[in-house]
């Protein structure tokens, strides 16, 4: 897709340059230290850190910490998490639907299938319910016009029907099998 | 290449509150093929919560009627027309939509192979299943008809109730009756109306006019009533 043209500031500004969108959030802010179960480090902004329901209450009940550890979390799908409230904080300030929801499509589009399926799990524990709705809608929308075979295989289920069982099945629904794509 | 990249993934399973998540997001065509997925999936699909839910996130559909085909059409909104849900059971010379409830549709066509009598047919299109009623009591021999379809979610049932006056003149009867989808039968109540409205003489001068005139207001029947 065209991400790289249409849309520079949606990739560059979130990863690096700490963006400060020019007018009225440009204010200095608290930085708050997640630990992720793999011992890696990440500073965030304290309103970023405040989209994620389970950190807001931690520090709710214990305001002195200075570090959130984050048993459940590993590094990779947390950044990508961060990644993704970093932007939905600047639509907040600056509302756009439109333009939220191409980048929470571009945002999925890029992941790959085990990306989604690890941030899910992270959403959920974080209680970042725009995200888990975002993630298993795109998750929804990869399986619908997959085989069965092919949906065990994404979400790692074994087969616990006998040949007789299945084929019963089958045969109550044998339409909802015509027009599966080829795994 | 796919396959690899989900086989990847096994380590990390959902778990399954979080896939009852995604499968209410998930058409209810992938989700019947899905019940072979494997036990524990084939539970939660068929879970009434499950379905109660999943409906509550159904768009809404348009039914319409290009004689003798009833077709099944998305709202504008989504991507184009659904022709792929056209009555597919045994096909009667004349029937008419009497009601439709949360999807499921009540039809009444008329059977050459019955005599051509009259037979109620409950369909549910998005699954593509039928079900023909049991003929109710008195059926051929009344004139006036009454008939609807609606959902008690007190016994979370589909009901189908009919009024029928037993005979042609003001001074017959009304008889109460209602299919339940639960235990597939019929009952009856004749003293319904005495005992329901305020009016009894009212009641005399009511001219049922026509079945259709069903209309749902906050989950309740209403019926359009000449007298």
């Amino acid at each position: 897709m065209s991400s790289s043209t249409d849309s520079p500031t949606l990739t560059t500004e979130t990863t690096q340059l700490s963006p400060q969108p020019d007018t009225e959030t440009a204010k200095p802010t608290k930085k708050i230290t997640l630990k992720s179960s793999d011992n890696q480090i990440f500073e965030v902004e304290e309103s970023v850190a405040m989209e994620f329901a389970t950190v807001k209450s931690f520090f709710e009940d214990s305001p002195s910490t200075d570090t959130v550890p984050l048993p459940n979390v590993t590094a990779k799908p947390l950044s990508q998490v961060i990644e993704f409230c970093k932007e939905q904080i600047k639509f907040k300030a600056n509302p756009d639907e439109a333009q939220k929801k191409k980048y929470n499509a571009e945002f999925v589009t890029e992941k790959s299938d085990k990306d989604l399926v690890d941030m899910i799990p992270v959403a959920n524990y974080l209680e970042i319910k725009d995200l888990l709705d975002v993630l298993n809608q795109a998750v929804a929308d990869r399986i619908e016009n997959k085989s069965v075979e092919y949906v065990r295989s994404f979400f790692g289920i074994d087969n616990d029907f006998t040949a007789e069982e299945e084929a019963a099945l089958r045969r109550e629904h044998a339409w909802a099998y015509e027009g599966v794509d080829e795994d | 290449m796919e396959r690899k990249v989900a086989e990847e993934v096994k380590r990390d399973r959902i778990p399954e509150h979080l896939v009852t998540k995604i499968l209410l997001k998930t058409p209810i065509k992938s989700i019947l093929r899905f019940r072979c997925v494997s036990q524990s999936w084939n539970s939660l699909i068929t879970l009434p919560y499950f379905i109660k839910e999943h409906l509550a996130n159904a768009k809404p559909l348009i039914l319409r009627t290009e004689n003798p085909v009833v077709s099944l059409s998305l709202l504008p909104d989504s991507e184009g027309l659904d022709r792929s849900s056209q009555i597919e059971f045994h096909r009667p010379h004349s029937f008419e939509i009497v009601a439709s409830c949360n999807g499921v549709v009540l039809l009444r066509g008329r059977y050459r192979e019955f005599d051509g009598s009259w037979r109620l047919i409950l369909w549910n299109p998005s699954i593509k299943k039928t079900l023909y009623l049991p003929s109710p009591r008195s059926c051929a021999s009344t004139v006036t008809t009454l008939l609807g379809l609606g959902y008690d979610p007190k016994s979370d049932d589909y009901k189908v109730p009919r009024i029928v006056r037993l005979g042609n003149s003001a001074e017959h009867p009304f008889v109460f009756q209602f299919f339940s989808l639960n235990s597939g039968s019929w009952s009856e109540n004749v003293d319904f109306f005495s005992n329901s409205l305020e009016n009894k003489d009212a009641l005399r001068s009511i001219f049922i006019s026509y079945y259709d005139n069903q209309a749902m207001v906050n989950g309740v029947i209403h019926w359009l009533f000449k007298s």
